[in-house]
């Protein structure tokens, strides 16, 4: 039946999603603590002043007077955190889609319904969509609640836009993992697989931003093949509105995951 | 037999810990040889003829350990990196316990003549083992990474500051095996470890700019406060901070025998 695994997916996954999104609440709630002490801001607003704008970009912080606002500091400290916690998740959930079946020998049942294995991956996929929606929901609730109950100057949309710009990265980290799950069966494979790619997109990112990308050849192309440099979340903050083409790319990146997932595991067979 | 659950826990993860390493001496190479691109070194022989007066007032807080390359690298990377070398530890630590609990393993193993303690104790050291393999094939990059690089650099200190992350790392392999020994639920020991991680991460950039009595107490908890670059760059290794990490780690895999001997295994 349609639409039967994806429901199922969500009954499976709600506690863990909120486990996950008070976690992210929390810590975007904790940076309202942080900016709702003026004193805090202007020392920060102070010492970011104080350093050379060269030196300021080896620490990969690009425009330093819009993060001295609360809105920059929050999408400072509080998204670019929030999205490498939350790419943990990614793997974990990306795991859940064929692997951890897979692995407990529980794939070889559900397959033996009158299930497409398509539909396997596509509406667990798509059931991880709607958890990832409310995780940012409730990373954005933490934010609101700073704001509400501290009487902060916020623009909210901006926040809004930060939590939603969160999304794509997390579901690509959840199509490449399904991905390696369908091509390999090896649970330990696939998570080191997977961690691998988060941990190589980190170190890029990391280097990348240190460096003076004209200075090394390919630089700017192998910055690229890091996920995380589609993120930009100061980018929310300094043109206002999402980059709807970094967004894209990590969409795209997710859909084409997604498809090769279907087309590989649809052509192997299941372990157990 | 003795130490038969350390020599097998070598036998099946020397391998793993040698590609980790490869990868970390070969990420620590490419650090040092990048250095030459790294933005902000032209500042570096700015900051080294000033006066110390005049840095102080441009707001640099402490100009020995920024104006040098190894400074730049230590602060503006190192840091950064840690993160990786935290995730190393914890893989390690899942497979003391939660991992095998979870495969349905560890009832096999506990089948045997071997009590429960010695399984985690020694897990426990041939983990440590690999940290300390792992760590040596990460300086041996650092070393070989300077190698061809125009620029005067303090290797010594590059090495004794990535040195300085393994008492944390041992720490965290026991925080990871006490939290397996209480929680039979794999991803919760991964969420809750996860979570304390990038708490700590986060702490060790916003803490600094909170001076309140309420943040110094949240920076005693967290991880990386006991990874501090900075500091390591300008006065080397505290030595209580790795006397705290490693009793702790001590006290932690203590308390892992207690609960581990106190509960059901998961099948």
């Amino acid at each position: 039946m349609n639409g039967k695994i994806f429901i199922e997916q969500l009954k499976q996954s709600w506690l863990q999603a909120l486990y996950w999104g008070v976690g992210v609440g929390f810590l975007t709630f904790f940076m309202s603590i942080i900016v709702e002490d003026p004193q805090v801001l202007e020392g920060y607003s102070n010492l970011i002043e104080a350093f050379p704008p060269a030196i300021l970009s080896a620490f990969g912080v690009s425009d330093a007077a819009l993060l001295t606002t609360p809105e920059g500091f929050i999408v400072f400290a509080g998204f670019t955190y929030g999205s490498i916690i939350l790419s943990v998740f990614g793997v974990l959930a990306g795991l859940n889609i064929i692997n951890n079946d897979e692995d407990s020998g529980m794939m070889n049942i559900i397959l033996s319904l009158p299930t497409p294995r398509w539909q396997v991956i596509v509406e667990r996929f798509l059931a991880y969509v709607v958890i990832v929606f409310v995780i940012s929901m409730l990373l954005f609730g933490g934010i609101v609640l700073g704001t509400i109950i501290f009487n902060l100057e916020i623009d909210l949309m901006l926040m809004f836009m930060g939590s939603i710009n969160m999304m794509p990265i997390i579901l690509s980290i959840i199509a490449v993992t399904a991905l390696f799950s369908a091509l390999f069966s090896n649970k330990l494979i696939v998570t080191g697989l997977s961690a691998a790619f988060v941990l190589s997109s980190y170190v890029i990112n990391t280097l990348i931003g240190a460096i003076n990308v004209d200075e090394v050849p390919f630089a700017n192309i192998i910055g690229n093949l890091s996920i995380y440099n589609y993120v930009d979340s100061e980018g929310i903050i300094i043109n206002r509105a999402i980059n709807i083409p970094n967004m894209s790319i990590l969409l795209l990146v997710a859909v084409v995951a997604i498809g090769i997932s279907v087309y590989a595991f649809e052509n192997r067979d299941i372990s157990g | 037999m003795a130490w038969s659950v350390f020599k097998d826990t070598m036998r099946f993860t020397w391998r793993m810990t040698f590609i980790w390493g490869l990868g970390f001496a070969a990420m620590m190479a490419l650090v040092l040889q990048l250095l030459p691109a790294m933005q902000g070194l032209e500042l570096v022989e700015l900051m080294r003829s000033l006066p110390s007066w005049m840095l102080a007032a441009t707001g640099v807080s402490n100009p020995e350990s920024m104006a040098t390359p190894e400074g730049l690298i230590a602060l503006g990377i190192f840091g950064k990196l840690a993160l990786l070398f935290a995730a190393y530890p914890v893989v390690m630590g899942l497979r003391v316990t939660s991992a095998e609990e979870n495969e349905g393993m560890m009832d096999v193993m506990l089948s045997l003549s071997l009590p429960r303690w010695r399984v985690i104790f020694e897990k426990f050291l041939a983990y440590t083992l690999n940290i300390v393999i792992l760590m040596s094939l990460t300086l041996l990059g650092l070393y070989i990474g300077q190698f061809g690089l125009s620029i005067e650099l303090d290797i010594v200190k590059l090495m004794v500051i990535t040195a300085s992350v393994m008492p944390v790392m041992i720490f965290l392999l026991a925080l990871t095996t006490f939290t397996g020994s209480i929680i039979s639920k794999h991803q919760l020991v991964i969420t809750i470890v996860t979570v304390y991680i990038m708490f700590s991460y986060m702490i060790q950039t916003v803490g600094p700019i909170v001076e309140t009595p309420w943040m110094d107490a949240i920076e005693s908890i967290a991880l990386f406060t006991y990874y501090n670059v900075e500091n390591t760059l300008l006065n080397g290794v505290t030595t209580w901070h790795v006397i705290l990490m490693l009793g702790l780690a001590v006290i932690l895999v203590g308390a892992s025998f207690f609960n581990f001997e106190r509960r059901d295994i998961a099948v």
